[in-house]
């Protein structure tokens, strides 16, 4: 079998072989931790002593793997190139004939790669039993520790109102949490949202629901600059009194619910501008010719009720 | 010895009627790092065997009546604890939402750093991308940034490189009492034989279909991606 791979000369067959294993295409690169991790994984997988593992079929599974690999950070793929390298040249002289034993005993050609296989692992090891330790230990609390400087426990908020700093602090965890979902761009948005935009999507989102809760507000799948913009426009409501920014109790979700500025049945448009701030009652007041007053009349764009 | 426990509803008891353990206690409630032995007994002025004795006393207190509470020996030092099968009622008066979990890069540069500080010969970032096979310079960089490794010094070779140690931090986020609180290299080897760690944990995705074309490999690469890279459930 290994024979029949080497003949075919590398990739085509091992493809094959992992072709029909339905785990192979749940394992690609990128969930391994770098080449010696691949190289674990391939030792197991073919069920190989470490100390005594066969190059040739090891090797090829291990091409295999590169050539289907997606993009990789370029410092991430030279750590898997140049195990390749030292891979295939252990492949070669593992296929020379072997020359007639000498005087002196003749060292394995493998045994440098075994011996980072060996202390990898061992790392390995190390790194799972720290895991559990750690899980172990954010079972506890401890005095005085609950707070964002807490060593084991992040995405804890502990002021008292929704200053903004805990909007950034909340800000920051929608971000974490939409930099976990790696999902290459499939395109490159240019300047998607201005911050009168998002503000006004907030608002139109208040009319419906009365109350935001700041989850709510973010989309987390949505790309940083859009997030960014979203926090701005969200500050800005805020300045101008159209919305509140509440936190009942510390740790409680931060909710968005109207304020003294905001009133239902004005289009966003209008309550963000600063005339319309003086104007009890904005929809009352007919088409006047006067420049702002019209501008804010015409612009109602957005599907609402207009009694 | 009195019980102060009993006072309770009595006049304010006197500093030399309350006992070394209740003193401890008192020490640790407010303390919101790690205390020594020695800080305790410096504090308190009294022996350390005798302080160490009074630790005992009051983890005996706790255990004899269910207490929630616990001390725990954690990085260097002694902190009082909630027992670990309170976690799901704290978290939810914390309005805890989630803990955040270290990606397997991180706890494999962490044990490299951790084993090589404890061995007295830290290690550079070159040894550390030695041993892991590839570049950790991002990992490197996050970890000092979140505080469980700092730099201590230059190794004197050419090019002087940066050695890096683990901190107080990193005891404290682990929950180990020192370093030495690792097991050694024979224990990792016959953990690694008892337990059989899977290499790399299996998907929680679906299994693609073993007749599907290579072309759902492409397909399945993003939702992978997607996925969160901390919660691998240990499977196997």
């Amino acid at each position: 079998m290994d024979e029949m791979r080497m003949a075919d000369g590398g990739g085509g067959a091992p493809l094959a072989t992992l072709e029909a294993d339905p785990d192979a295409f749940t394992v690609l690169l990128e969930r391994f931790s770098g080449p010696l991790d691949l190289l674990l994984f391939l030792i197991k997988k073919n069920q190989m002593d470490i100390r005594n593992l066969a190059v040739a079929p090891i090797t090829d599974q291990y091409m295999s793997y590169m050539e289907r690999r997606k993009e990789l950070n370029l410092d991430v793929v030279g750590g898997y190139i140049a195990m390749a390298s030292e891979l295939l040249q252990l492949k070669s002289r593992m296929l020379l004939p072997v020359p007639p034993p000498t005087d002196q005993p003749e060292q394995d050609p493998r045994k440098s790669l075994v011996d980072r296989l060996l202390l990898y692992r061992r790392v390995q090891t190390a790194g799972g039993i720290l895991r559990e330790r750690a899980a172990e230990a954010a079972r506890r609390f401890y005095p005085g520790t609950v707070d964002l400087s807490a060593p084991y426990r992040k995405g804890v908020i502990l002021l008292q109102e929704a200053t903004l700093y805990t909007l950034l602090a909340e800000y920051r965890i929608v971000l974490d949490a939409s930099r976990g979902r790696k999902r290459p761009p499939e395109e490159i948005a240019i300047d998607t949202g201005r911050v009168e935009e998002r503000a006004k999507d907030i608002l139109n989102r208040l009319r419906e629901r009365s109350e935001l809760v700041f989850d709510d507000v973010y989309f987390v799948a949505a790309p940083r600059i859009e997030l960014l913009v979203l926090l701005l426009a969200l500050l800005e409501l805020t300045r101008l009194h159209i919305v509140h920014v509440l936190q009942e109790r510390p740790f409680s979700a931060i909710t968005v619910v109207p304020g003294e500025r905001y009133h239902p049945d004005t289009s966003p448009e209008a309550m963000m501008s600063a005339e319309q701030i003086y104007e009890s009652e904005p929809e009352s007041a007919p088409a006047v010719p006067a420049p702002q007053e019209g501008a804010v009349d015409e612009r109602p764009t957005d599907p609402v009720d207009p009694t | 010895m009195n019980d102060p426990q009993t006072q309770s509803t009595r006049p304010e008891p006197a500093v030399q009627d309350i006992s070394p353990a209740s003193l401890i206690e008192a020490c640790l409630f407010v303390s919101d790092s790690p205390l020594t032995d020695r800080r305790l007994a410096e504090v308190l002025s009294r022996p350390l065997s005798e302080v160490r004795a009074a630790i005992e006393e009051l983890r005996q207190r706790y255990a004899e009546r269910s207490s929630a509470l616990d001390i725990v020996e954690i990085a260097g030092g002694y902190r009082l604890a909630t027992r670990p099968s309170l976690e799901q009622i704290l978290a939810r008066l914390f309005g805890i939402r989630r803990v955040q979990r270290l990606s397997r890069a991180a706890l494999e540069v962490l044990s490299i750093m951790a084993y090589r500080h404890s061995s007295g010969d830290p290690a550079t970032a070159q040894d550390v991308e030695q041993i892991r096979g590839v570049d950790s310079y991002a990992v490197i960089k996050g970890l000092m940034e979140q505080d469980f490794i700092r730099q201590a010094g230059r190794k004197e070779v050419p090019g002087a490189p940066l050695l890096y140690v683990t901190t107080q931090r990193f005891l404290e986020y682990f929950g180990l009492k020192n370093l030495e609180d690792l097991p050694d290299e024979t224990e990792l080897d016959s953990l690694f034989k008892e337990s059989a760690q899977p290499i790399i944990e299996s998907s929680p995705l679906p299994a693609a279909d073993p007749a599907a074309p290579v072309a759902v490999a492409a397909d399945q690469t993003e939702s992978i991606a997607a996925a969160d890279p901390s919660v691998r459930p240990p499977q196997e």
